[in-house]
């Protein structure tokens, strides 16, 4: 019969597992604002150009941003989101950033 | 948002902006055109960047965006959240977003007499007439539901209009290039119907 296991520290269980991979990083998202200034056409052309969408899901989130007044339209990493709202602002866009 | 430019007279115009069968973009302003929003364009190479850093400035580049609107709009907070970070944020990356903006305008200034365009040309030339809107937009103070017919006695009739045109060029600009956007099918709309 085996052995019942000893009952081992959690932290030390925790530090073995997760020794050799990075801890998940903390996701954000980035959210463009509605603003009454870009064109609705601009707009989705800008989503399907920086995120390659389809022409319907960049349309979505366009009419998301201007009925709702804002969508998340991508997320990930600090540095991927950083990466997206510099190059939103980089077409006019109203994007911010936020921990999801 | 900004609605189509429906309504306004310069939809009366024909087209400017076509894709030719040599892929090059044929981009037929009159040469009146040529010369008011080529002005417009050119006099925004003072507004769309922050001034650049004087020793004895104790102001950063955030700190100015902040006070100017038009800065505020073409630089916004992108962590509003947390200021701190929003204003590290903007010390990185606005000198090479200003430099972009810069960029775009002196391919206005070279290809303003141009009859034929390539496409990151016409990149240019969408991403400054967006700019030179958003600038006007926030110094008329520019409402979704404003009245799309501009008054004859209204003292900002010119910059409305130039704000009206830009919109004009730029759906033209935004359709020709979007045509050579890969067509993505649209995975989660298949048979959904759409409304």
């Amino acid at each position: 019969m085996p052995e019942t296991p000893a009952i081992r520290n959690p932290s030390t269980v925790l530090e073995e597992v997760t020794r050799d991979r990075p801890l998940l990083a903390p996701r954000w998202v980035v959210t463009v604002w509605n603003d009454p200034v870009n064109l609705m056409t601009y707009v989705t052309f800008v989503f399907r150009k920086l995120f390659g969408y389809s022409h319907a899901h960049a349309r979505r989130l366009m009419l998301q941003v201007h009925h709702e007044g804002r969508a998340v339209v991508s997320g990930g990493t600090r540095e991927k989101c950083e990466h997206d709202v510099a190059r939103l602002h980089a077409h006019g866009l109203w994007a911010t950033m936020s921990p999801d | 948002m900004g609605h189509d430019v429906a309504g306004l007279t310069v939809t009366a115009l024909p087209p400017r902006v076509a894709r030719l069968s040599d892929g090059r973009i044929a981009f037929l302003l009159s040469p009146q055109e040529r010369v008011i929003v080529g002005g417009y364009l050119a006099g925004l190479t003072d507004r769309v960047a922050p001034p650049l850093d004087d020793p004895a400035d104790e102001d950063d580049d955030a700190a100015v965006a902040e006070r100017d609107p038009v800065l505020a709009r073409l630089y916004p907070d992108a962590i509003p959240a947390d200021p701190s970070a929003s204003a590290a944020f903007r010390d990185l990356v606005i000198r090479d977003l200003a430099d972009l903006r810069l960029a775009r305008l002196a391919t206005v200034v070279e290809t303003i007499d141009a009859t034929t365009i390539d496409d990151a040309q016409a990149a240019a030339w969408l991403g400054a007439l967006n700019d030179l809107r958003l600038v006007l937009g926030t110094e008329l103070g520019v409402a979704e539901d404003d009245p799309e017919v501009i008054a004859e006695d209204d003292p900002d009739a010119e910059r409305r209009l130039v704000y009206a045109y830009a919109a004009w060029l730029e759906d033209q600009l935004v359709e020709v290039l979007a045509g050579a956007l890969p067509d993505l099918a649209d995975d989660d709309d298949a048979g959904a119907g759409g409304a």
